[in-house]
């Protein structure tokens, strides 16, 4: 919407050419027409073609450029075919907004009406994307006045005219098609693309601009005439409301837009502060647009004044902000730098260099417009892209973070464990063990039953402390002391296997003791809960991989999702800890207990 | 009759050596803390009757030590007293060929053990032999459940029926078949099938 408003802002007429005949024979295979021709306002929109012949007609130079005051314009051309030859033309009209077109076309020097040629009326079913065209027969050395009647109530006119031969006009359109269809896959892409950016990044900037894209979209397509397309209806009043909806979104979510880009600190914050203002006022005035009964109003006249002046500002405030994040070196300073040159050369190719007459002879503004928008397209998908991928990359560095410290966590928690545990192992070999040496040499040898009791209480004891304290297993010894741990709860009703294949050498003394725990505590539960008669523990290795095999034929347990946080919580931390996998196959009804632990080991 | 010992709680050594005064005639002790101080010594080993050691010396291998002994004086016999009752420790002793191993507490067997050595024969005390009974325990190459498995890799069951007819998920059924073949040193299923036909039927 800005960017069409700037071409308005922009719109002035340079050139002065007097509007006189056009002689065809001086025309190559185009040419463009409008600076020859006169024009005639009617403000009381009732007259029809007869009665404004006689009025008092004006010369006009170039571009035909109109405000969206309450209006009706009627634009004469006169061609003369000097040569001896019948010359077969297209008149073709290009215009900005979709407006309702009639055309007369009278032949011979005085302005007759000729029933026989007939009046040509363009319909509206007809209206092509961009322009009405239709073909003139030039007689040899005949005269022709075309009378076109553009009928663009409370809208903005901008239009220009041609006169080709059909094959050039046909290859034109036909150029011209393409790069509407393409600029429309573009667009759409770029849209689903941000929807679809935004549901997994999460990021609020996609949608912003994703809500900005479906704004200038149905701008868009109200200009070049998609929703009548569409619907299969000629131009109603009800594309004005579309372009105010467009517009509107449009301004709503732009700021958003550019405030997700630029850091805070980043920004001239009053620059910033008139572009917010100015554009959100200027949203305001588009929703009152919205109401039938205050577009038409002279409301509208001013609605229009300050469109152009708040586009003028933005225009000066962006260029403002654009120097402040280059100095600052913004990391999306280059690409909004890109996207502004575009936005400044839209304004160039459609706007000022036409009107200096330096571009003459582009028939179809929007191509420019088009490619440069489709350039735009491309610039912020490249941005969107970086944006999405940084944020993919700071989750997946934060989620490390996190990862790391709840290992290290754990770490520390076993650690403490196993250092508390140590402790109050050493304490209750050294301290209370030896005691009750010391009381056991000193008792009498008659009383035989303490003498027993106290035996007893000792290998409790010694077992206990044994339990407790740090095993710290060198690698070497792992197998055996493993044998030894397993075979120690050897019993009549608990037959203990320990199977050692390949087992390979850990990567720490921290990693042999975790291994040793995790037996332990396994053999703990076998004893309390399993009832099994035999309890295997396989110990198998290979050049990559250590794995705990645990089997019993127990009655089992259920683990399922919701104890699994519960059960095994020490023997899940540990096989964590060495970033292992802990598989376990267990349910109550007494087919027994599988468990698999598998730790990578270094090569 | 020349005995070193070497224990770096001297309380214990110095009553050792009171023990051994006591049982034996012209005992003649030689007390060391550490291997270090043991080794400055220059001791003939030859002249040596026996040696008693400890098998937790602060900061020091015994174990190199002991090696060194044995290697090179394969005549003099080592006794080792210690307060660990460990497979690992004890399975040591044993490949170093040691004659005496017995427990800080079996305090009863001192002097039968310290006969029995000067005898030429070897004696370990009851209890270091229980543990080092854990050697002896030979495990069948497969536990019943992996038996099973093989038994129905050998039906020609896919790994879905294995798990459906044991009632075991399906990878653990992998996990299974992984290390049975890891245990086998093989992967094709055609060993398998001819292990079990070896050895199961």
């Amino acid at each position: 919407m800005i960017r069409i408003i700037l071409i308005l802002t922009f719109s002035f007429a340079f050139t002065f050419v007097n509007a006189s005949e056009i002689i065809v024979s001086d025309l190559d295979n185009e040419l463009d027409i409008t600076p020859y021709c006169e024009e005639f306002v009617d403000a009381s929109n009732e007259l029809n073609i007869t009665e404004v012949l006689d009025k008092k007609w004006t010369e006009i130079d170039g571009t035909l450029d109109y405000g969206s005051v309450k209006n009706v314009h009627w634009i004469r051309f006169k061609i003369k075919n000097t040569n001896d030859y019948k010359i077969e033309k297209e008149l073709f009209i290009p215009y900005h907004h979709i407006h309702k077109i009639d055309l007369y076309v009278f032949e011979g020097d005085s302005m007759h009406f000729r029933q026989r040629k007939g009046t040509m009326r363009v319909n509206d079913d007809l209206v092509f994307n961009t322009g009405h065209n239709f073909k003139i027969n030039l007689d040899p050395n005949s005269a022709y006045t075309v009378y076109i009647k553009f009928n663009h109530l409370y809208r903005p006119l901008r239009a220009t005219s041609f006169l080709m031969s059909s094959q050039r006009l046909l290859d034109i359109q036909l150029i011209n098609y393409r790069v509407l269809w393409f600029w429309r896959g573009a667009f759409l892409f770029a849209i689903i693309i941000s929807i679809i950016i935004f549901f997994f990044v999460g990021l609020r900037i996609f949608l912003y601009y994703f809500v900005l894209n479906i704004g200038i979209a149905i701008f868009m397509a109200s200009q070049l005439g998609d929703i009548f397309i569409f619907f299969n209806s000629g131009p109603t009043d009800i594309s004005t409301v579309l372009d105010f909806a467009g517009a509107t979104i449009v301004s709503a979510f732009f700021p958003l837009f550019l405030n997700t880009l630029v850091k805070i600190k980043q920004r001239n914050e009053i620059a910033w502060k008139w572009m917010f203002g100015f554009i959100y006022l200027m949203v305001v005035v588009f929703i009152l647009n919205l109401f039938p009964g205050i577009r038409t109003s002279i409301i509208q006249y001013y609605s229009h004044i300050y469109m152009m002046f708040v586009a003028a500002m933005v225009f000066i405030l962006q260029l403002v902000f654009l120097f402040k994040s280059i100095l600052l070196k913004d990391k999306n300073a280059l690409v909004l730098f890109i996207i502004y040159c575009f936005y400044v050369s839209t304004v160039f190719l459609n706007v000022i260099l036409p009107n200096m007459g330096l571009l003459h002879g582009t028939p179809f503004v929007y191509n420019s417009l088009l490619a440069i928008s489709m350039f735009e397209i491309f610039t912020f998908l490249i941005l969107m892209g970086r944006e999405a991928l940084q944020v993919y990359k700071e989750r997946a560095k934060l989620i490390k973070k996190e990862e790391k410290h709840q290992h290290e966590m754990m770490l520390s928690i076993i650690k403490a464990q196993e250092e508390e545990r140590d402790r109050v192992g050493r304490t209750l070999h050294d301290s209370i063990g030896g005691s009750l040496a010391i009381i056991k040499q000193n008792l009498r040898a008659e009383d035989k039953k303490i003498q027993r009791t106290l035996t007893k209480t000792i290998d409790v004891v010694r077992t206990l402390s044994h339990g407790l304290v740090s095993p710290m297993v060198k690698q070497e010894d792992f197998q055996d002391e493993l044998k030894e741990l397993c075979y120690m709860f050897n019993s009549s009703r608990m037959k203990m296997h320990c199977y050692f294949h390949n087992w390979p050498e850990l990567e720490s003394l921290d990693w042999t003791t975790h291994f040793y725990r995790i037996t332990q505590e396994l053999i703990q539960n076998a004893i309390k809960h399993s009832k099994a008669n035999n309890v295997y523990f396989q110990f198998i290795g290979d050049e990559s991989v250590a794995t705990l095999i645990y089997e019993d034929d127990g009655v089992g347990f259920n683990y399922d999702e919701n104890s699994r946080v519960f059960v095994l919580r020490n023997i899940r931390n540990r096989i964590e800890i060495m970033n292992g996998t802990l598989d376990v196959d267990s349910s109550k009804g007494g087919k027994g207990t599988t468990m698999v632990m598998e730790i990578k080991v270094k090569a | 009759m020349k005995i070193i010992i070497l224990d770096d709680h001297s309380l214990f050594s110095q009553g050792l050596g009171q023990i051994l005064k006591d049982n034996f005639d012209n005992v003649d002790l030689e007390i060391y803390k550490s291997i270090a101080k043991l080794t400055q010594q220059n001791i003939d080993y030859n002249s040596c009757e026996l040696l008693i050691s400890d098998i937790e010396i602060p900061g020091e291998d015994i174990f190199v030590f002991l090696n060194y002994i044995k290697s090179n004086f394969p005549k003099l016999p080592i006794l080792v007293i210690s307060m660990h009752n460990k497979l690992s420790v004890i399975r040591r002793c044993k490949d170093l060929n040691i004659e005496g191993y017995i427990l800080k507490d079996d305090y009863n067997l001192i002097i039968k053990v310290v006969k029995e050595l000067l005898n030429g024969k070897e004696f370990y005390s009851p209890k270091v032999l229980k543990t080092l009974d854990i050697l002896k325990i030979k495990e069948n190459l497969l536990t019943p459940k992996e038996e099973d498995i093989i038994t129905l890799i050998a039906a020609g069951k896919s790994n879905q029926e294995i798990a459906d007819e044991l009632f075991i998920s399906y990878n653990t059924i992998k996990t299974h078949r992984k290390n049975i073949s890891r245990k086998l040193n093989t992967s094709s299923v055609a060993d398998l099938v001819k292990y079990y036909y070896e050895n199961y039927l």
